[in-house]
């Protein structure tokens, strides 16, 4: 091998190894991107966690509050109530003067409280489960051609515990805005199930909102709906909505957490 | 040779430019230290050569300025306390090493030994220095990220360096034509050095927006 070849040999392999360090600079630089990736990834499962936990402290919060109101309702001014009626029935028996209106006021007023106290927080639900707790309230609704259906048997795992309570206030929302919005005259309710998700599913004959109505809405001060909204992801669930009429609401959690 | 010499006057001019406008000041002054040492290793080897015959002096000397400028700069981009521990550590290590090297080679010898474990020294802080800003991810953009200009700079110089000075007391012996055109590819690898670290300053320079 001549002299000349050596020397043009050795810088080919000196260009070579520097070409080599500067392609595994590059190679670092690939990596790091991947690598800076993940960590927003992860960042971004933490914060979404945190923001989870923050949630879940506050609805628990909002239950613990709403119980601790509808128990002082239940137990101190429903039995005021109840007392006062007691009393104008004496009166009248004593006076002889007819006070039937003020009975009546009473009668209401007792009334009243007995249905705030259950939408504070709703007895049967904690005892008879979801399918109850919805069937109740929407057979409760005056004037309306209502449907019910449920397919979940008692011991589904979705009828009991904080996620049913979840369940039931967005189902008492939504149907609460299509009765005050819409001015609906029939509503269909049903609940199913299968192995993976849990599927509620809603219809009436207004006109209802679309996702997109839903999401302006909810980010624009809609206490109603971001209250939804929070729920929703707190179930870790999917919630759609179709415009109508007739108008649709799906929402739909899985089964297991 | 002078492409190399000119190389040296890329990152001190980008120094001078970027003088107001760099958001890492104390890295930037470090290259510029590193950039006026070898321009007066240069000075020095040219006069060393007119007067006492060699310029190797101003090279050995250099060597261990150059081996402790850069330590100190690393000193002061590693954050963690053990880091810099270790660093304060490595430049006792070196200094103390480097100049009993230079009672023991003497001045008008190359000193190996400063130049294989400075070498090996500085590769390693730059890898472990790439390996950190690696696991933590914390910067959004290398490319606006002074320290890994350097970093990468300082590993590509070091690592050819490195693997040049270790053959070559064998090669001068054995083979001279190979041993000047392993020079040759010590002066393209200072010249990419340079054009790295003028690159990096340019970039990370602070743009107003």
């Amino acid at each position: 091998m001549g002299n000349s070849t050596t020397i043009f040999l050795t810088i080919l392999a000196g260009t070579v190894a520097m070409g080599g360090l500067s392609a595994a600079i590059l190679l670092f630089v690939v990596a790091y991107k991947k690598r800076l990736r993940e960590k927003e990834d992860e960042y971004r499962m933490m914060m979404l966690e945190k923001e989870m936990e923050v949630l879940t402290a506050v609805m628990d919060a909002q239950e613990d509050e709403r119980d601790k109101i509808a128990r002082n309702l239940h137990d101190e001014v429903g039995p005021l109530a109840a007392l006062i009626k007691i009393r104008l029935s004496a009166r009248q028996a004593t006076d002889g003067v007819s006070l039937k209106e003020e009975m009546d006021l009473a009668d209401l007023l007792s009334d009243n409280i007995r249905s705030v106290s259950h939408d504070l927080a709703p007895q049967l639900l904690r005892k008879n489960g979801l399918s109850d707790a919805l069937q109740f309230y929407i057979k409760s609704l005056d004037g309306m051609e209502v449907t019910f259906r449920s397919e979940l048997d008692d011991n589904h795992p979705i009828q009991s515990g904080k996620r049913s309570i979840n369940i039931y206030r967005i189902a008492l929302e939504v149907m609460r805005n299509a009765i005050k919005y819409d001015k609906i005259t029939r509503l269909k309710l049903s609940l199913s199930a299968d192995n993976s998700n849990f599927i509620l599913r809603m219809e009436h004959n207004g006109e209802g909102i679309s996702n997109q109505d839903f999401a302006d809405l909810a980010g624009n001060n809609g206490l109603g709906l971001e209250s939804i909204q929070a729920r929703t992801i707190l179930l870790k669930g999917i919630i759609d909505y179709h415009k109508g009429p007739p108008a649709k609401v799906t929402l739909t959690i899985p089964v297991h957490e | 040779m002078w492409g190399m010499r000119l190389s040296y006057f890329f990152p001190l001019l980008f120094v001078l430019i970027t003088k107001k406008n760099h958001e890492n000041q104390t890295l930037r002054k470090g290259i510029a230290i590193i950039c006026i040492l070898a321009v007066i290793t240069e000075i020095g080897g040219e006069v060393s050569t007119n007067l006492l015959g060699s310029g190797t002096p101003a090279v050995n000397l250099y060597e261990i300025a150059f081996t402790l400028t850069t330590l100190l700069i690393y000193w002061n981009l590693f954050k963690r306390p053990y880091e810099k521990r270790r660093l304060v550590w490595s430049i006792l290590l070196f200094f103390i090493l480097g100049i009993s090297s230079l009672f023991y080679f003497g001045l008008f010898r190359t000193n190996i030994f400063t130049g294989i474990f400075g070498q090996l020294l500085l590769m390693l802080v730059s890898v472990s220095y790439l390996y950190r800003l690696f696991q933590e991810a914390s910067v959004p953009d290398l490319k606006s990220y002074l320290p890994f200009w350097f970093s990468a700079g300082m590993l590509i110089y070091t690592a050819v360096t490195f693997f040049l000075i270790l053959f070559e007391s064998n090669l001068r012996n054995e083979n001279g034509s190979i041993f000047s055109s392993l020079w040759q590819i010590q002066l393209y690898v200072s010249i990419l050095f340079n054009l790295i670290l003028a690159k990096g300053i340019w970039e990370t320079r602070l743009r107003s927006s």
